[in-house]
């Protein structure tokens, strides 16, 4: 008997650890359900975003305007020259350029990356040691300058934030730099404070205008990086450091990064190396993209050592995804 | 109401309740699965801890026939060296069909297809050959080629293995003409199968995979040997040359053998967890930076032999760093390395760089190392009279130019007396640069300096720098002392070109600071210390200099040597040069050293 009531009690318990069950369930289905919500959101691009890459509104400085440089002038950072230069295109391959002019503030920063123009013509560069730190000291690594478009002075825009002290192991702080016209968002990939052990790079989504972070995105060693929009959205394709592959992570229509960062192609295999990584990614026309490899292992090296190749790359709106041209 | 639906549901039938149940747990499984996935750090992370031993980079030597008979690989050199001498310095293809060997034929006899034959400035045959002829592939249909889709066409691979350019052209037998030609650089066709055998012959006769597998193994216990490294994500980026990569699987690992087939060379091994490798890449690079950064840059590794006994390390940014090293048990160093490599090319412009070496990833290095550190024994008058301690550093295009070849030595001697010495094997941006390595060598104990005034030897009460030739010597080429007060310590004795190893004199710029416990000058890893292109005393070492008292405490010595390089014929110096042996392109080297000898004043 006893056995009996208490068989006949048991739907009761049965019942309410179901009803917890249930609960728990739902709750952890809805917390689940939001995450990839989240993660996989993004917002439909609107009408009056265009589709493609998304620095069609970049002209050249002011300053350099009235100096009479033309739209075809060159800002250039390159191996033997510290700083900035710019100057006029030859008009013939293998000619010197000319009308070479460099500010005396523009080497301030040592030697410089790839540089990025916004809508007024304001430049936005960062350091970036060749073969060694005497020219680049540490402490600079992570941080933004700005060439004024009008008074062509350069100066600290902005000193980003590193996750980690300076590591022996990494020399490295800012990688890439890009621009959103759409949103009048520059791009910051930092490596800043990541080592062998440790990962702790950051992108971030900078406002031009105010110097602050917007929004970013953690613990990820990106190098070369872009912005285009699809129908389904804008989305900021970034190269992977420490890996030989192309990423890319949702942003809203004010270009705040969201949700998880997807995988979008293994670059594992191409060029005669087959193992560079994406230093730049340059979208040209409404459905290309040309990543810049080279070598890149957390160490310094010499131009004369970088092999750079252009691979490029055409959007299937079908599949979303993108496919190598060659 | 919706619990009471789902009460009534349950309480209805038991067996629906367990159905239910199990249909729950499933969804809670599911739903945990989502969460973790969703919630999951998509790139980067940090590595997983594998049990799986490493490889080994093999030392870049041709296999010793004495110690392992190749035949294979003697007869393939006899054939090579008979091709060159040929009219057309092409290997062909043997036992083809007909049609096959018609296309071979008429491939290359056709002066379109030859274009890569000589070496434009010198006319020298180049090491050419036939690596494949295949029908025609509708892949392969081109403007050039439509024809082939109603004719019997070829196309036939040829391998240049001084360029490491791939040559294909595309043959009408019907036309018996080649209609296009295509060149690819820095690529390799798949290889026929003889090299595949050779191949497999040369990894199962290695050391280095004997070693890792425990035996010897058979030749045909290797598998995915005729994979060609291009197709299987292997490659030697480095050297340039043909790559395969023969697998022993063992159980649920693989050993990857690189071997370079233009050299007949053993790269080195490396293992791998078998169907774990999807996204790992095994080349020669990958390998010998794998094996050179868990090896020697992330560990200390401990070295006694004969009377000395010493730990060193592969630093970020300053080369080999030895520390602790002891005579007989009395320590002598605490630690010496090589800070930086100052090369100017002009005084006028400043043009030049200021180069670290170091690890190979995640270091401040430029120049780095491939390979770990050597050991080798001293030999004089067929005595082994100490050993050295060697490691080298590359740049990656290395002997093209711009690029560079670094060395740091460590001599050390059965009687106490021991040599620091940096090299330098070219080749450089210019023949007008000058070569400034810049040594550090911490001295253990309290110390006092002094140098030679060419009567007696006066102490150095402060901190202070001198150039070499501004001193003067004792009739034993000792130019400075340095001495504990035990009466114990070294003569030191600047390079002249006394040593017998090509050099021709330091004319070095000689530093001594305080050594400090609570300060650090220059004991941690070093960033870049000085400019590429001063000509003078300022290097970078004083900046320590500040007028402390360096008599009886510890000692810091810098020692920057100046070499100046030289590229004319018969007098090369710091310098290197690439030249044609065997069809294919190699290093000419000649080096230049620079380092004081260390005398032991009285041993202990």
């Amino acid at each position: 008997m006893p056995k009996k009531r208490k068989h006949k009690s048991s739907p009761v318990r049965f019942n309410s650890r179901w009803v917890w069950g249930v609960a728990i369930t739902a709750i952890l289905g809805a917390v689940a359900m939001a995450v990839m919500v989240i993660n996989s959101s993004e917002q439909k691009l609107p009408p009056r975003f265009g589709l493609g890459g998304v620095t069609y509104c970049q002209v050249v400085p002011e300053f350099a305007l009235e100096m009479g440089y033309t739209v075809s002038a060159i800002m250039s950072t390159n191996e033997r020259e510290k700083g900035l230069v710019i100057y006029d295109r030859p008009t013939e391959l293998a000619q010197p350029p000319t009308h070479v002019y460099k500010h005396p503030s523009w080497d301030q920063a040592g030697y410089l990356g790839t540089p990025v123009n916004d809508k007024f013509g304001n430049i936005y560069v960062a350091p970036a040691p060749r073969v060694n730190l005497y020219d680049n000291p540490p402490e600079q690594q992570n941080t933004v300058y700005k060439v004024d478009t009008n008074s062509g002075e350069m100066a600290e825009f902005i000193k980003l934030p590193s996750a980690a002290p300076f590591s022996p192991e990494n020399p490295f702080g800012i990688l890439g730099l890009a621009y959103d016209c759409d949103t009048n968002s520059l791009y910051v990939t930092s490596i800043s404070g990541s080592d062998r052990a440790k990962e702790v790079g950051i992108i971030y989504q900078i406002d031009p205008d105010s110097g602050e972070i917007v929004s970013q995105l953690k613990n990820i060693d990106a190098f070369g990086v872009g912005v285009f929009n699809r129908t389904l959205g804008k989305r900021l394709y970034f190269g992977l450091a420490r890996e030989s592959e192309v990423w890319s992570v949702a942003l809203d229509n004010d270009g705040r990064i969201k949700g998880k960062p997807r995988f979008e192609f293994s670059m594992v295999g191409w060029g005669a190396d087959g193992d560079d990584k994406a230093r730049r990614i340059i979208f040209r026309k409404s459905d290309e993209m040309i990543v810049r490899g080279s070598l890149f292992n957390f160490n310094l090296l010499a131009g004369s050592e970088r092999q750079q190749t252009d691979y490029p790359l055409r959007y299937d709106p079908v599949q979303d995804i993108w496919l190598p041209l060659n | 109401m919706f619990k009471n639906l789902f009460y009534r549901t349950y309480s209805q039938n038991n067996r629906n309740v367990k159905v239910i149940r199990k249909i729950f747990r499933v969804l809670n499984f599911v739903i945990l699965i989502l969460i973790i996935t969703a919630c999951n750090t998509a790139p980067g992370g940090s590595a997983t801890a594998t049990s799986t031993p490493l490889g080994a980079v093999a030392p870049r030597a041709t296999l010793d026939p004495k110690q392992y008979s190749l035949p294979a690989l003697e007869a393939q050199a006899t054939l090579v060296q008979a091709v060159l001498g040929q009219p057309i310095p092409i290997l062909l293809l043997i036992g083809l069909d007909s049609p096959r060997a018609l296309a071979q034929d008429i491939a290359v006899r056709d002066p379109g297809f030859q274009g890569d034959l000589w070496d434009p400035s010198t006319g020298a045959p180049l090491r050419n050959e036939i690596f494949g002829v295949y029908p025609l592939r509708e892949s392969d249909y081109t403007e050039a080629t439509a024809r082939c889709a109603d004719t019997q066409c070829y196309r036939v691979e040829m391998y240049n293995y001084a360029k490491n350019l791939t040559t294909i052209g595309m043959i009408s037998l019907n036309d018996r003409a080649l209609l296009a030609v295509t060149k690819i650089p820095d690529a390799q066709p798949d290889i026929p199968p003889y090299l595949t055998d050779l191949a497999v012959q040369i990894a199962s006769q290695s050391p280095e995979v004997a070693a890792a597998l425990g035996y010897v193994p058979e030749s045909d216990q290797a598998v995915m040997a005729n994979t060609k490294t291009a197709l299987n994500r292997t490659r030697c980026q480095r050297s340039r040359h043909l790559c395969v990569a023969p697998t022993f699987v063992v159980r649920e690992r693989a050993l990857w053998a690189i071997v370079d087939l233009t050299d007949g060379v053993l790269v080195g091994v490396r293992w791998t967890d078998v169907g774990a490798s999807g996204g790992q890449v095994i080349t020669e690079r990958s390998l010998q930076d794998d094996v050179v950064t868990q090896s020697f840059c992330e560990k200390t590794t401990s070295l006694e032999r004969g009377d000395w006994r010493m730990d060193f390390i592969l630093t970020s940014s300053d080369g080999l760093r030895l520390s602790n090293v002891h005579f007989k048990d009395r320590l002598v160093l605490d630690s010496a390395k090589l800070v930086d490599w100052h090369v100017s090319y002009s005084a006028t412009e400043a043009f030049g760089y200021s180069d670290a070496i170091g690890c190979p990833v995640f270091s401040q290095a430029a120049v780095v190392a491939f390979q770990g550190p050597v050991v080798e024994d001293l030999i004089e008058d067929d005595q082994i009279v100490g050993f050295v301690l060697e490691q080298e550093f590359w740049g990656e295009q290395w002997p093209l130019p711009c690029s560079y070849y670094y060395e740091q030595l460590f001599e050390f001697y059965n009687d106490g007396s021991f040599r620091v010495v940096a090299g330098n094997v070219g080749r450089g941006c210019g023949n007008n640069g000058t070569y400034r390595p810049v040594l550090r060598l911490a001295f253990a104990n309290q110390n006092a300096f002094a140098t030679w005034d060419g009567g007696d030897w006066q102490d150095w009460l402060t901190e202070q720098w001198q150039l070499q030739t501004e001193g003067d010597q004792t009739p034993e080429g000792y130019q400075y002392r340095i001495l504990d007060s035990g009466g114990l310590g070294y003569y030191i004795e600047p390079g002249n070109g006394q040593f017998g190893d090509g050099g021709r004199g330091d004319n070095a710029y000689i530093y001594v600071t305080r050594y400090h416990d609570g300060r650090d000058e220059g004991d941690m890893d070093m960033i870049t210390i000085g400019p590429c292109c001063n000509t003078d005393h300022q290097q970078g070492p004083e900046r320590f200099i500040d007028s402390e008292s360096i008599n009886g405490t510890g000692l810091v010595l810098w020692y920057v040597a100046q070499m100046q390089n030289d590229d004319t014929p018969g007098g090369e110096y710091c310098w290197a040069d690439s030249a044609l042996d065997g069809g294919v392109y190699v290093a000419k080297e000649y080096p230049c050293f620079a380092g004081p000898l260390f005398v032991p004043i009285s041993n202990p």
